[in-house]
């Protein structure tokens, strides 16, 4: 009797050694699934918006200018067309909050350009929590809508 | 002369160190102490549905009154109060605090506790354009007065339902004011 429990306790010491060193190479996929929890504030301003110079052109859907957020990566990129056609300006950005709501806050967003020039605008932007983020309103006096 | 009327004076002072005491006991007998720890689940109405969650504490029962610290977690299932997902995917709630319960009635195996408790609250929102990374947005003080019966079942195990109301009340946030019921069953 005794041999038997012996044995039965050995094996699944084994068993339980063998679970633990093929584990070993899990535990990176393991840990990657796991939510990440961060003491800052969300970047709210992520994603493209758009600025309309009419409503007609709203309505067609053509826009002037497209702002585009990664929050992930810090950066943006600002499309807009003017006399010599369309242009593509990249860069990294800054946020400063001054107010947080979930669905609204403002403050100043910092873009630095891939040429070096540097340029600050206090910011709006509002949310809806049934309908995702609306718009963005910068210091040129445009509302930019989500896209 | 001074001399032996101050010791005159200190040997009859120490006649009552002598005295004898009656029955009754002077102090009172010590109160019992037992250590406490709970499991318990719960669902609040908050933003106008319902959430689940739940806490453990671990602290003192001495004689009807219970002092612990505790550990609680809520999971909102419609973050903000929407269910599109189109702004926040996900919210989470973690509190930590010190709850103070008495034990007001008791008849048979029936009691009937009440108690306060107030703990740190963190409010955790995930945003739809940044999945898998929780923001720490909303955090303060909340209160929350509950008021409990407790059923005497086997031994000492005792099965707990209760309800509370509890309250942001610094900095004051108002979607996490609402009603709730725990049921402690460890």
């Amino acid at each position: 009797m005794k041999s038997k429990y012996k044995i039965k306790r050995i094996l699944f010491f084994v068993l339980f050694l063998l679970f633990l060193f093929s584990s070993c190479d899990e535990i990176n996929g393991v840990m990657g699934l796991l939510p990440k929890f961060d003491s800052n504030l969300p970047n709210n301003i992520s994603g493209t918006y758009v600025y309309f110079e009419s409503e007609e052109a709203k309505d067609k859907g053509e826009y002037n200018s497209l702002l585009c957020f990664d929050s992930k990566e810090g950066t943006f990129t600002y499309t807009f067309s003017n006399e010599e056609g369309v242009k593509t300006e990249r860069g990294k950005y800054k946020i400063l909050y001054k107010t947080y709501k979930t669905t609204e806050c403002n403050g100043n967003i910092t873009f630095v350009f891939e040429d070096g020039r540097e340029k600050d605008s206090s910011f709006y932007w509002y949310a809806s929590a049934l309908s995702g983020p609306e718009y963005l309103m910068l210091d040129d006096g445009r509302t930019y809508l989500y896209w | 002369m001074k001399k032996i009327f101050i010791v005159i004076l200190v040997v009859f002072s120490l006649f009552p160190l002598f005295a004898q005491e009656n029955s009754d006991s002077y102090f009172l007998p010590d109160p019992e102490v037992n250590f406490s720890s709970h499991l318990y689940g719960e669902t609040v109405m908050l933003y106008g549905y319902p959430t689940i969650g739940g806490g453990w504490d671990m602290g003192l029962q001495v004689d009807t009154v219970n002092i612990s610290l505790f550990l609680r977690y809520d999971h909102i299932f419609r973050p903000l109060g929407s269910s599109t997902g189109k702004l926040f995917i996900a919210e989470e709630k973690f509190e930590e605090g010190l709850s103070f319960k008495v034990k007001i009635y008791e008849l048979g195996r029936f009691n009937v506790n009440l108690g306060i408790n107030t703990s740190w609250y963190q409010q955790y929102l995930m945003l739809s354009s940044n999945p898998g990374v929780y923001n720490l947005v909303h955090n303060g003080v909340m209160l929350r007065p509950e008021c409990s019966i407790g059923w005497r079942a086997i031994g000492w195990w005792t099965l707990e339902l209760g309800f509370f109301f509890q309250t942001p009340i610094y900095p004051l946030y108002e979607d996490y004011k609402g009603w709730g019921i725990f049921i402690k069953v460890v």
